[in-house]
Formats: C-alpha cells, structure tokens, sequence
C-alpha cells in the first residue's frame, strides 16, 4: 500500500499515531458490531440441532452447538451442482460484462455523436423500469426463440452492458485526463488501442469493482434464474436456498447454514480484490 | 505510457471541456469528426443491440400493457386510459403506496448518504487489518435478500428479538416493530442501512482518488478536520455523490423485497398499510390479481417519476458537483 | 490497416449477432431433457431421462405413440429428499401402467412457484398439470382445463370419491376445474401435563367454546411461562376452526360478500371474543415463539393447540409430553363443530397438447393407487377415505381425529374463496388485530364497518373487472 503522508504533520510519534488508531479501531468495531449482529443470529440459527429443546425465553447461544446442518444441506438438495452452475453463470456473466462495459462506457466518454446525451439517459430509464414488469414480455420473447432452459437468456444481456455499470464505468473513465488520450495519438494508436493500452489499465479499481458487482448480482438473483429455467439440474445456489422455505415451513437451520456458505464465494472474492479495488486511479501517476 | 513532466494527478475533467480540448489541440477536421461519430456508435452497439432486445423490447411492450386489461395467461384487450384514470381518481391503494414510498425514500437517501460516507471515512484509515473491517462491512449486501429480511424480522421481534431485549436493558420498552404503523417504516429503514457497505466501498473507491496535496494545502491555511471535510473532502467526492445519489433514487422508489418478505409474515398474512410500498402494491395487482396491465400501468407511472427526478437532479448538478478541470 | 481489421471485425460480430438473436420463428427442442435419479448416499437426488416428443396435434396421435408430460410441483421446506421421492415414484408408478406417456417431473422452490407457472402458461411453455392452492374462483381467469366433461366420461364421482373439501375446493360454477392431491383437518391437541399441573380436566367431546376459554384461563400460568394456547394472530379468523366455529361465517360461501358477514354485530362478538383472550384473559404465549422453530407448543409451555395432517409427521417426531387430541370446540352446546378442512389441488393447462395422457396421469394422481403411494411414503394424507381406513390411521389418535373431521360436511377455508380476498380483505384483519391489542381500540363496532366497506368496495371493483 502507498504510505500517502500522514495527516498528523510533523514526526509521527508514538503516542499520537498510537491514539488516532486506536480511536479508528474503536469507529470501526462499533460499526463493526452493528453490522455483525444479523450474521451472529445466522451462525447461531445454523448451528442449532433442527429438533433443539425450545425454551422460553429462547437462548441466545444453541445448546448443544452443532455442525451438522452444514454437510445436510448439500445432502437435502444438489448444493454442489447448484454451486457449480452459479459458477458457471458468474464466469460468463463478468466476461460479458468487462467486455461491453469498457467499450460501451469507452463509446459515451470519450466520443461525440450526435444524440449521446439522449442516448445516455435512455440508457438510464432502463433501469427505472421494474424488473417484474419486463419479465413476462422477456420471457415470451426468449420463448419465441427457443431459449427457454438454458442458459443464454441468463448470460446474452450481460454482453451488452448493465446500465448500471455502464453508468459507473463512464464516471471512472471521465477521471481520466484526456492528455493521456492525446499523447497516445501523437503516438500513433488509434481509438482501440488507446482503449486496450491506455484506459483500461488505468481502470483496474472500476473493472475490479465491475467483477465484484457482476458477481454478487448474479450469484444471488432469484427470479430470473427461476422463470427461465425448466430443468432442476440447472438450477443456482439462490434457488436452491428458496427450497427450505416451504408455503407452511422453513427449515431455517438449513436455510441459514446455507446462506452463509453461499456468502463464501463472493466474499472471499472481496477479500482478495479490495486492495486492487482501493488503488485509485490517480495512485499510479501521483508524483510527490 | 504516462507522459512525463505532466500533472496528471488532477482526477476529474468536465465534458464540456473535453470536447473543446479535443477541438482545440488536435484540429480535427469534418470527415474525422465523422469516423469519430461513427467508431463511437461502433463501441456502443453492443449496448444499443442489447438494449433494443432486452429492454426496449418488453419496455414498450409494458408501456403497451399499461392500456389493456391482461391477466398474464390470456390475450391483453386494449381499453385505452382506463387503468390510469382509475388509479388517479378510485384507487385508494395507489395514494397510499405513493405516500408510503415517498416517506420512506425521504428518510432513505440523506440517511443512507451520510451513512455511508462517513463508514467511507472511517474505511478510509490506514490500519492494519483494515482490509477484514471493509470486507465486513460489505459482507451484509452480500447476504441474500430474503435471507437479510427473515432475520431482520428476528431480530426486530417485540419480545424476544434481540433490538428490544437491548433497549430493556437501558429501560426502553421496544415497540411491535412491523406490526406498529409508526415504527414499521423504520423496520425497513434498518433493512436497508444493514447493506450500506455497497454504498460505502464505492465512496470509500472516489476517497481513495482525492489527491493528498490538496490537504496538505488545506493544513497550510490553518484548516482543522471539519473544515477540510467540508471544503475539500465533499466537493472533489461530489461527481461520485451525483453518481450514487441518483442511482439510489432510482433504486429507493423500487424498493419490494424485504417489504415482500415483512409482510407476509406468518404465512400469507396480507399487507399492513403502512408497508404497502409501491412495488409491493405492483406485485400484489399484478401476480397476485392477475390484473397486470393495471400493474404495467402502475409501474410506468414510477417510471415517468423516478425519470423526472433524475432530470431534476442532472439540471441541478452544475449547482453542486464540482469538476476539477473547472479550474483550468 | 490495424485499425480497419478491428473495426470490420466489430461490425462483423455485431451483424452475427443481429441475425443470432432477430430469430423469431418457433424452434422446437429436437429431445426432451428431463430429470433423472442420481443417488447420493442412499437419497435420490436429481433426475433425467432422454424422450423424444410426439407429434404436433393429439389428434395425430397414436395409442402406441410415445409422448412426454410436464408435471410441476414445490418443495415443502423440509425433508427436501423425501418429497423429491414421491414424486418420481408416483411418476414412474404411471408409467409402468402406462407405457406410452413419459411423465418429467420439475420441483421448483415455492417461492414464486405461482409467478414460474403463470409466466410459463403466457409464453405457452407451462407444465401440463401442476399443484397448488388458488380460490376455485381463478377458473375464471380461463387457463385451466374444464374437467367434468373428462369426469363424467370416465363415471368418476368426486363427491363420492373423496372427502367432501376434495370435492368442493375444486368447484365453481358447477363445474370441476381442480381435483385434490392431498386432504387435511385441523384438530386440537392438548397436552396432558399442562393441564394435570394446573389440576384441570381434559377437554371432552363435545366440548363448548366457553368451555375452551374456561380451561385457557386456568391453566395458563404466565409466572412459569405456561400459557394456555399459541399466539394469537391474525390467523385465528382464517386459519383456524375459529374461523367457522364463532356463530359466523366472516364471508359468504361463494366468497363474494364480505358486508353482511364481516360487520355484524355476531361477528364482532366473534372478534371480540378471539381478541379478549389475548387482551383480557391473557391466555396466549407471546407472538415469537413460534418464528423461529416453526412449533411453539414443542416447547411443552403450551396447552392447547391445532395440528393438523401436514404437521403430523414433524409432531409425533419431536413431542416428548403426554397429549390427547379432540375435535375443535362448538360454538353452542350439543352441536357439532364445523371442521376446517383443506386441500391442495391438481390443475391441469388449457393449452396442454396432449389433454387425453394428461387425463390419464391427472387422473392417476388423484385415484386410489396413488394414494396408496401417498400414504405410504408419508409426505401428504390422502384424500380419498378408503385409503385411510386400508392404512390403519383412523385408529391412530391425531390421524382419527382428522379422519373424523374429515368427513364432515365441508367448506372451502374463507381466505380460499376468492382470488381477490389478499388484495382487500386479508389486511383487515391485521389493522383490528393491531388496533384492539396494542392500541386499545376496543370499539370494534365503530371500528369494523367502515373497514368491511372498504373491503367490499375493493372486491366489488375487482369482481367487476373479472367481466369482459
């Protein structure tokens, strides 16, 4: 990480440095607490046996504690197969994704045409447009074509730009100096290869916020996997979750358990990449 | 491929005066200008493809459907303005839900903004260990939906729920938090706030931008740290606020599924009114009833909404939103 | 040069696309890819079998011609494996005995299983025969398939075929538009030792509402977290013998009228009686409880309560105190209670090609060899009485009871007879609910009207919208 100079100016010295952390440490696990409280109530749940001893008031720490409801989900429903194919989904999905984003974004941030600014906000309608609204003319439409059980009507729109992530590509890209652009030119490239050589390395943060985004979106979306498929064997993790919630039951040791396995993939992947993701795009070209 | 000897350390460039460089310093001359038009359309087709397909396609098909009577298995009849004159004058649900939802995004946006600012503030140290505290705070819009609803809905339980058995011990006696109707909205409210990390870690990314030396001036003029929040932090994170602001806006109004999960709690029970939030009313008319054009009425009603407001915000942003290259 | 390739290579991908996705015309799947049992440590797990379709037109069919059928069901929550089962069983179990029609079978969560249904049924892609728990009144919206005509050529007699909610619950305007997967009552249980501590006599047949309140009140025992029944909720007035068991009916039969019903002054004594319990005679366990286990009176702290067939199985699982089962209270002294019945029903798609097979696997779910299936596999009871009397449960102590509920003359559960009840009736009773209780707004009779009106007003607004 980048040692920007301390905002204590002058010699840093023990004490001050040591206060100013501890007072941070003190904000965050605050905050830390708040945020983690839900999540302890889901470890607890999936930690209880289905049939424990129910008592009022009820205990805030299972007793017995056990890990059982962890191995049974993936024995209750195909767990493994649910996640491979929420893998499966995720991987094409973020391809389609960087792939038309930058180019996309690239297109309104740094060309002029004539309509851009209309063009722009219609691309921002679409995502005033509920969602349950569009699904039935969709799915007619992938019915027509015969998509209907596979997987494209789940993976073709995601190579043609989420709106929102369009939106958010072309403010990165706009933080850009055009300097750059035109220094390149003098160089020789042209437009594509200012994309591929210029922008984009310096777009690592926004990619990378790109991928996180495309990944938690898809790995938890519901509905469309639902509507669009047919076949049990291709269903996601999220759908797999929706089948411990009965119309008169729910399983909730198992539906807990599995929530916070299936919380692993995409939080792990935050882990790995949110230093990439805290770079900031002037780090690379600050000097002094 | 970063030139040397420029300062390139300047973040963010206004359109306008993008353009005029290009125009200015390079000379480009019409036919130029032309190929630029057209590679730029060239970069975003996929997009306008995707979008005619996708989007546009079953867009103007709701909008279609918002003047027919469809009940989602049979053919739509089309019977013109019908359905939006009787939501606009017999409907009592729809001025319910639009003041419901209004409420709601009126506490939302300026909470969930100077929430998360500030949880970027504080993700912004430079501690150690500080990347677990991020992915921590990013962890609850990872959860999924439903998942986050049902437990919030334990967590808020009048009597054994863990918020009131907190405010017991201090002496507060907890209100039935989805059953009260002055206290259902917050329920929500808490919801949402839960998931602030999403929102966070995007200004946590525009915090990271603002270049030091700028603060190194502000403490040269004798700023303290309020001052240098307020004069440099906000105004060079504005473009990022404008950003996230109007997506927020979009998103509040469609708010639906952790009030779907709240009230039809206890098996099927049907909506308290004071959690009849827009989306929740569309989904009941429309998958419920099965009165969908009614609903597709509904839903472009929002969507005429949420785009008015969001025009108002952009011809509101030279106002507010501070572009660096103004400078120069 | 470099630029141009780029470029022509875009606009190729791009115009590739364009002709890729303007595809309109129908495309048929050559194969069928349905589900297949794989086992995974003894539980059957997914499931897929290969068939080829037949042809186009029913007409065109011949009796030897293989064809495949779509059968669409819902995961119950828990003891996913086991429900899985059944339904292959009862899958393959007709296609023995029936070797010309391949049924695939697809469980989808039950979440959203209405929305999967009716979005499929609009693309025309729907199952061609599913289950589920809609108003008889959604035939109206002209997407299931007219079964009378299927019934009275193959002389099957639903009235006499099964108890008498898998007759009616599928009935409207005469005729059948749904016919029964399971059958449920719903009686009451109390548990023995509650009610040996506080030194109060079992609840006998023929007991009274009174009677019911009576005993509540004396062997609730809040100092010891002993209550004398479940949280009292909304639905009480719905699902719960109460609901008829109070002097009233809150709807009329044909799920039309609400004025009249809902806004009498025997009604609101109803409520009143219902919402006292919990306002005045403090006899019910506080709301919670149950959230997160799913059964509150597992916890032996409460008195009584209602199982019904649906919870038998996880009851007799986990109780570990002495019970006894009854028939539900009767509102007046010798007359028998009115039993809540229930069941989930089997439609089948208008726009089904093949209606004849379907009849035939409709027709198999919903007979006697598959209740004997059913009933042995444990995950739904039966409707079809026989089955029950063959199985020996109506000696068992809850499954006789329901038994004998069971064959009472039968109504369809109020919030089950009109399609429009959730949109404007349902809510209702949440805001009395919440008024009474928390905010002491015990003037029901001021209350209640102008809210029945309202409810009114929205289902005759949405009745009327039904009309073309």
């Amino acid at each position: 990480m980048t040692k920007y100079a301390h905002k204590n100016k002058g010699k840093p010295l023990f004490s001050r440095r040591f206060k100013s952390n501890l007072k941070a440490y003190l904000v965050l696990g605050i905050i830390a607490i708040f945020l983690g409280v839900p999540f302890y109530w889901m470890i607890a749940t999936a930690l209880r046996s289905p049939d424990a001893v129910l008592k009022l008031p009820p205990s805030w720490i299972p007793n017995p504690i056990t890990f059982e409801n962890f191995p049974k989900v993936f024995q209750e429903i195909p767990f493994a197969r649910f996640i491979g194919n929420s893998f499966y989904l995720v991987f094409w999905n973020v391809i389609g994704q960087i792939f038309s984003t930058t180019c996309i974004a690239y297109g309104f941030s740094r060309f002029r045409f004539p309509g851009r600014k209309a063009l722009f906000l219609v691309l921002l309608m679409t995502l005033m447009i509920p969602n349950t609204i569009t699904l039935v003319p969709q799915f007619i439409m992938f019915a027509r074509m015969g998509l209907i059980n596979s997987y494209l009507p789940l993976i073709l729109p995601a190579f043609t730009g989420s709106p929102y992530l369009i939106f958010l590509m072309r403010q990165y890209m706009m933080t850009i100096p055009l300097e750059l652009d035109e220094a390149a030119t003098l160089d020789g490239a042209n437009r594509f290869q200012i994309l591929v050589h210029v922008i984009m390395p310096l777009m690592v943060p926004a990619l990378v916020l790109v991928t996180v985004f495309t990944f938690v979106e898809v790995w938890n979306d519901f509905l469309r996997p639902l509507v669009f498929l047919n076949d049990p064997s291709k269903f996601t993790v999220s759908i797999g979750l929706a089948f411990f919630q009965g119309t008169r039951f729910t399983a909730w040791e198992m539906l807990m358990a599995g929530s916070i396995m299936a919380m692993l993939p995409p939080a792990i992947l935050f882990l790995i990449t949110q230093k990439r993701l805290m770079g900031g795009i002037a780090m690379t070209a600050v000097k002094g | 491929m970063i030139s040397e000897g420029k300062d390139v350390s300047t973040p963010i460039l206004k359109e306008k005066a993008v353009v005029k460089k290009v125009r200015s310093s390079s000379q480009y001359q019409t036919p130029r200008r032309r190929r630029e038009a057209i590679t730029g359309f060239l970069f975003i087709l996929p997009w306008i493809l995707g979008f005619l397909f996708f989007y546009a396609g079953p867009a103007i098909l709701s909008l279609f459907m918002g003047f027919t009577k469809w009940n989602i298995v049979g053919t739509p009849r089309w019977i013109g303005l019908q359905n939006y004159i009787e939501i606009f004058t017999i409907d009592p649900n729809f001025w319910n839900s639009v003041k419901v939802t209004l409420q709601y995004a009126v506490i939302y946006i300026p909470m969930m903004t100077i929430l998360s600012i500030l949880t970027a503030v504080a993700l912004n140290s430079k501690v150690k260990g500080i990347g677990i505290f991020r992915t921590l705070f990013y962890l609850p819009s990872i959860a999924p939906s439903i998942a986050a609803a049902l437990v919030f809905m334990w967590i808020l339980q009048p009597n054994f729920g863990l918020l009131n058995v907190l405010l017991s011990f201090i002496g507060i006696q907890g209100p039935n938090w989805f059953k009260d109707p002055r206290f259902a909205m917050w329920g929500i409210v808490m919801i949402a706030m839960w998931r602030l990390g999403a929102s966070a870690v995007i200004y946590l990314a525009g915090l990271q931008n603002i270049s030091t030396h700028l603060y190194d001036a502000a403490d040269v003029d004798g700023a303290n740290g309020i001052q240098k929040f307020f004069n440099v932090t906000l105004p060079m994170l504005s473009p990022i606020l404008f950003f996230q602001i109007i997506v927020e806006l979009i998103g509040v109004f469609q708010t639906f599924t952790s009030v779907y999960v709240v009230s039809q709690s206890g098996g099927y029970a049907g909506p308290i009114k004071e959690l009849y939030f827009y989306m929740l009313y569309v989904y009941v008319k429309g998958w419920q009833n099965l009165q969908m054009g009614y609903a597709s009425a509904l839903s472009w009603i929002l969507t005429i909404f949420i785009l008015i407001i969001t025009i108002f915000v952009f011809r509101s942003s030279p106002y507010w939103v501070y572009y660096e290259s103004e400078k120069k | 040069m470099f630029k141009k390739k780029i470029v022509s290579l875009v606009v190729f991908l791009m115009i590739g696309t364009i002709v890729l996705t303007s595809c309109v015309s129908q495309v048929e799947p050559e194969v069928i890819r349905e589900t297949e049992i794989v086992y995974v440590e003894g539980t059957p797990v997914v499931q897929y079998v290969e068939v080829t379709p037949g042809p186009k037109e029913e007409t065109e069919l011949g009796p030897d011609d293989v064809v495949t059928i779509t059968w669409w069901g819902t995961e119950r929550g828990k003891d996913t494996a086991e429900t899985r089962e059944i339904h292959f069983r009862l899958a393959r179990a007709f296609e023995d005995s029936h070797p010309n029609t391949k049924v695939a079978v697809a469980l989808f969560p039950s979440r959203a299983f209405a929305t999967r249904v009716l979005t499929g049924i609009a693309a025309g892609q729907g199952p061609d025969i599913w289950y589920h728990y809609w108003s008889p009144d959604i035939a109206t919206q002209g997407f299931l398939e007219d079964l009378t005509p299927y019934l009275e050529r193959d002389a099957i007699d639903p009235e006499e075929m099964y108890f008498p909610i898998g007759d009616i619950r599928g009935k409207y305007d005469g005729k059948y538009y749904a016919l029964p997967r399971d059958a449920t009552a719903y009686v009451f249980v109390y548990n023995k030792e509650v009610f040996d501590a506080a030194g109060v006599e079992y609840p006998q047949p023929g007991w009274t509402i009174e009677d019911f309140r009576e005993k509540a009140i004396a062997i609730t025992d809040q100092e010891n977290n002993v209550y004398g029944v479940s949280t009292i909720d909304d639905g009480w007035f719905q699902w719960h013998p109460f609901s008829f068991n109070l002097g009233v009916d809150f709807l009329s039969l044909d799920g039309t009228q609400v004025e009249g019903y809902m806004d009498t002054p025997e009604a609101i004594n109803a409520m009143k009686f219902i919402l006292d319990l919990e306002a005045v005679d403090q006899v019910a366990a506080p709301d919670g409880l149950a959230d997160q286990f799913g059964y509150d009176y597992l916890s032996g702290q409460i008195g009584m309560f209602g199982v019904t067939s649906w919870e038998y199985l996880a009851f007799i699982e986990q109780v570990d105190f002495d019970y006894g089962v009854i028939s539900p209270p009767s509102w007046e002294e010798g007359e028998e209670s009115i039993s809540w019945t229930d069941s989930y029903m089997f439609y089948m798609n208008k726009d089904s090609i093949y209606k004849e097979r379907v009849w035939e696997f409709m027709k198999f779910l919903t007979g006697p060899e598959a209740a004997q299936i059913i009933a042995d596999s444990n995950v739904w009871t039966p409707a079809i009485p026989e089955i029950w009397v063959e199985s020996g449960w109506v000696d068992d102590p809850i499954l006789g009871e329901v038994y004998a509920e069971l064959q009472k003359p039968a109504r369809v559960l109020n919030y089950e007879r009109n399609q429009f009840y959730w949109d404007c009736v349902g809510g209702v009773w949440g805001v009395i609910m919440t008024g009474y209780i928390d905010e002491g707004k015990t003037d029901l009779d001021v209350i209640v009207p102008p809210l029945v009106q309202e409810a009114q007003a929205c289902l005759d607004r949405n009745m009327a919208s039904l009309e073309d």
